[in-house]
């Protein structure tokens, strides 16, 4: 069972669960800081790694955002929905590190900074069924591999969170996310799809 | 695998990927520990202009000094104060060259991390931090009638 997410992307008792959080983070209360970046910290790595952002900046962008929120907390005009204010910098961090990435290294392969770890990951997944799941993942388009990989977050982002992070309409996300996982079986039936690079860095 | 419906799915890969791929725990202490950069009784100097950002509304386009390597130049302003910023990577961190418009005392420059490292400001309000390590970091400053400023994080 998927949280109640209205038509446009909201997720009222998540939403009041927020407020509440960030009324008490503004009184001083640590215990609520916690709860708060425990609640939010894998909808921000699920941001940075859907945008294909190495482990180190993936950790970089998520501090960085932090730190705007702890400076923001008190101009946050609207504190139930600090999931999407979240989302929405984390992305805004996570393309401001390409920018810088692209700048200083655009020689070296993508594929090594993208971390690229088909193979490595396939060695923690000790269940076949399971490696070949996640083979098939790798074999999507970056599209569908990019909205995944955010609608991978623990716990389920909301539709409005999802689509501020990846600059998508809200109306949009149920339709891509049901022909993504089409695709996925499909290439789950086709068996070992033809764009499976051996393993990275081979290239 | 094929007989599962979308949201089941959608579980088996929320599942995996907190095996192969989870939130690494220093990312997790690290978020813990950002409130602590929290201040209640500062003011926050404001971007008002980024080369790096040229084109989204702030002032400067970007910008190459003859002759030297890529810099950024950034201005804050808060506490009546405002502060230019130049950045520059060289082969020892970061060097941080300022300069302020007007009188500050205590500069600092604080690191996402928890690190503080003081500078000197001379009498014309210029100063140099060298070595500053990558990361996000932003300038602390007492303005004139002793009100502590703090800039937005910048990541250089």
């Amino acid at each position: 069972m998927g949280p109640a997410i209205r038509g446009d992307g909201m997720d009222p008792l998540a939403e009041a669960d927020a407020r509440d959080l960030v009324e008490r983070v503004r009184d001083g209360d640590n215990e609520a800081w916690v709860a708060l970046t425990d609640r939010y910290v894998s909808l921000l790595w699920s941001v940075a790694r859907s945008m294909r952002l190495s482990e180190a900046d993936a950790a970089d962008a998520v501090q960085t955002t932090w730190l705007r929120l702890v400076e923001a907390l008190d101009s946050l005009r609207d504190p139930a929905r600090v999931g999407s204010w979240l989302a929405t910098t984390m992305r805004r961090e996570c393309l401001a590190v390409l920018r810088r990435r692209a700048r200083v290294v655009a020689a070296e392969g993508w594929d090594q900074l993208a971390g690229d770890t088909a193979a490595l990951d396939e060695a923690l997944l000790r269940r076949e069924r399971d490696a070949a799941l996640w083979r098939a993942f790798k074999g999507l388009g970056p599209r569908c591999q990019s909205l995944l990989r955010m609608l991978m977050a623990e716990p389920a982002p909301s539709y409005a969170e999802v689509s501020a992070a990846l600059d998508m309409p809200v109306g949009g996300i149920g339709p891509t996310r049901r022909r993504c996982l089409d695709n996925l079986r499909k290439i789950m039936l086709a068996g070992a799809h033809p764009f499976e690079a051996p393993s990275a860095g081979s290239a | 695998m094929n007989e599962l419906d979308d949201d089941a799915l959608m579980a088996e890969l929320r599942r995996i990927a907190a095996e192969v791929d989870p939130v690494p725990p220093g990312v997790i202490d690290a978020a813990r520990a950002a409130i602590s950069t929290r201040y209640l009784d500062h003011e926050l100097a404001e971007l008002v202009a980024d080369s790096a950002d040229a084109g989204s509304g702030l002032l400067f386009e970007a910008v190459r000094g003859p002759g030297t390597a890529e810099s950024r130049l950034l201005t804050y302003d808060g506490g009546g104060v405002q502060v230019d910023v130049d950045l520059a990577s060289t082969g020892a961190g970061l060097r941080v060259i300022g300069q302020f418009t007007g009188p500050v005392t205590e500069c600092a420059v604080e690191r996402g991390d928890g690190g503080v490292l003081d500078v000197a400001v001379d009498e014309l309000g210029r100063f140099v931090a060298d070595g500053v390590p990558p990361g996000p970091m932003r300038l602390r400053y007492r303005s004139e009638i002793g009100q502590m400023v703090r800039t937005a994080w910048l990541v250089p």
